[in-house]
């Protein structure tokens, strides 16, 4: 992770490390705090799209048991001690059922401190992974050399390349996409078919050099082409 | 000896005084053992030797160690550490080899031991964080003039992120282990051993840490 430069490599890096563990996706993300929404923050994920969508149309963000553990005490923490902590309300009950669905039913959330004295968060999960105290300790170290390196890359990607404009096309799908809207949906909305949807789109995404559209809503974010 | 750090039109006296020179030095070295007493016993609670005379002074501020201090106008000591030769002086080999994992030795001709690195506690936030990159700074500068090829140390796990954010050069030794009880025990929490090499690369991720976008220049006057 200290010599890989490239983003995709750095993912892929990660992901080989942590399926050591059981853990089969992360997320990772920069200056979280009050009045920052998952997408302000998010700068990789590997999580499975859909449910990262539905995370995001549905602004879990608010009422997931995760993060307002980590807005009561900033320490790194596991998903299962929080439901060990205290009764689960029926919407986070539910906010991890769906997680549960998409094999996400343990995780790890690590907190990092950052320079502008704001706070970036990494968080590996899968279905059963192994968080023992060795695990967890070995754990740490993997993440916080994980989250560098990609912020790393990304500053690296943005020196490097800048992108082309969006179409005030492409800019509007996008933030459909953003609040979780299909392809078929937004073609409803612009009264357009999906198949023209999904072209813009496919156009975007390698414009912002993104295999995923979420990523693609992260980078138009980024570089100013959306905003909320 | 003091290094000029040039930060943005600021310039800080970073001092670099050894051992050898407390006697010469005296008001100096007794401020900075009465600071580390307030900050690690009082403040921190650490569970290190105490003198009833409230200076903080262990077994490694010998005539070898080497002491940067950054200094304000009024000679008050605004952050400081303390390296020491790890072939006669090494905390984490006498008592944390434990903390090494990787099988590589905690002493050597080219390795120093910076420890007992401290700042000012009433400095206001952004400034701590300027100093504590200055101090940074001046340490791995004086340890690239002086051809030592590594810094090791011991911090807390909550601080080792922190390293790490600044450059992803940071080589641990081995994983994190409980000290005072661990972290549910007041007092307590994990601590890794952890390198940085002494090289430009880390120089130039400090500055890119600061967000500045030229150099530190740096000087020595004697």
């Amino acid at each position: 992770m200290q010599r890989a430069s490239d983003f995709d490599e750095i993912c892929a890096e990660i992901t080989k490390e942590l399926e050591w563990f059981g853990l089969t996706a992360f997320t990772s993300l920069s200056n979280v705090g009050p009045g920052r929404t998952m997408v302000d923050c998010l700068f990789a994920n590997t999580r499975p799209e859909e449910y990262s969508l539905r995370y995001v149309a549905k602004n879990y963000i608010e009422i997931d048991p995760i993060v307002t553990e980590l807005r009561r005490k900033v320490r790194t923490f596991s998903w299962t001690e929080v439901r060990n902590m205290r009764p689960m309300t029926k919407r986070e009950r539910w906010i991890i059922e769906e997680g549960r669905d998409f094999g996400l039913r343990d995780g790890l959330t690590i907190p990092i401190p950052n320079a502008s004295g704001m706070l970036d968060v990494f968080s590996p999960c899968g279905l059963e992974p192994n968080l023992s105290e060795r695990a967890r300790q070995a754990l740490e170290i993997i993440c916080t050399f994980a989250h560098k390196a990609l912020q790393l890359s990304l500053i690296e990607k943005s020196r490097q390349a800048p992108h082309q404009s969006l179409t005030p096309r492409e800019r509007e799908i996008l933030k459909w996409v953003a609040i979780g809207k299909t392809d078929d949906e937004i073609g409803m909305i612009l009264s357009v078919s999906a198949e023209t949807v999904h072209t813009h789109l496919k156009h975007a995404m390698r414009k912002l050099d993104a295999g995923r559209r979420t990523y693609a809503v992260v980078q138009a974010l980024r570089f100013g082409e959306i905003s909320f | 000896m003091v290094i000029c750090v040039q930060f943005w039109m600021r310039v800080a006296m970073i001092k670099v005084l050894t051992g050898k020179e407390r006697a010469d030095s005296w008001a100096l070295f007794e401020q900075l053992f009465r600071l580390r007493h307030d900050i690690f016993i009082k403040q921190r609670n650490w569970s290190i030797p105490s003198r009833l005379d409230g200076r903080e002074i262990d077994e490694y501020d010998v005539d070898e160690a080497v002491y940067l201090f950054d200094l304000d106008d009024l000679g008050r000591i605004v952050a400081s550490v303390r390296l020491t030769p790890t072939e006669c002086c090494s905390l984490l080999a006498d008592c944390f080899p434990h903390l090494i994992e990787n099988g590589q030795s905690p002493r050597g001709p080219d390795i120093y031991e910076g420890m007992r690195f401290i700042f000012a506690p009433t400095l206001p936030r952004d400034e701590a964080r300027q100093v504590r990159i200055r101090i940074l700074y001046a340490m791995v500068r004086w340890c690239i003039d002086h051809n030592i090829a590594w810094i090791q140390g011991i911090t807390d796990v909550e601080y080792f992120r922190s390293f790490v954010d600044i450059t992803i050069r940071t080589t641990p030794l081995g994983l994190a282990h409980p000290y005072a009880g661990g972290k549910t025990a007041p007092g307590g929490g994990e601590c890794i051993a952890f390198r940085w090499p002494a090289s430009r690369d880390v120089l130039d991720d400090l500055c890119t840490y600061a967000r500045r976008e030229r150099q530190f220049a740096i000087s020595f006057t004697h």
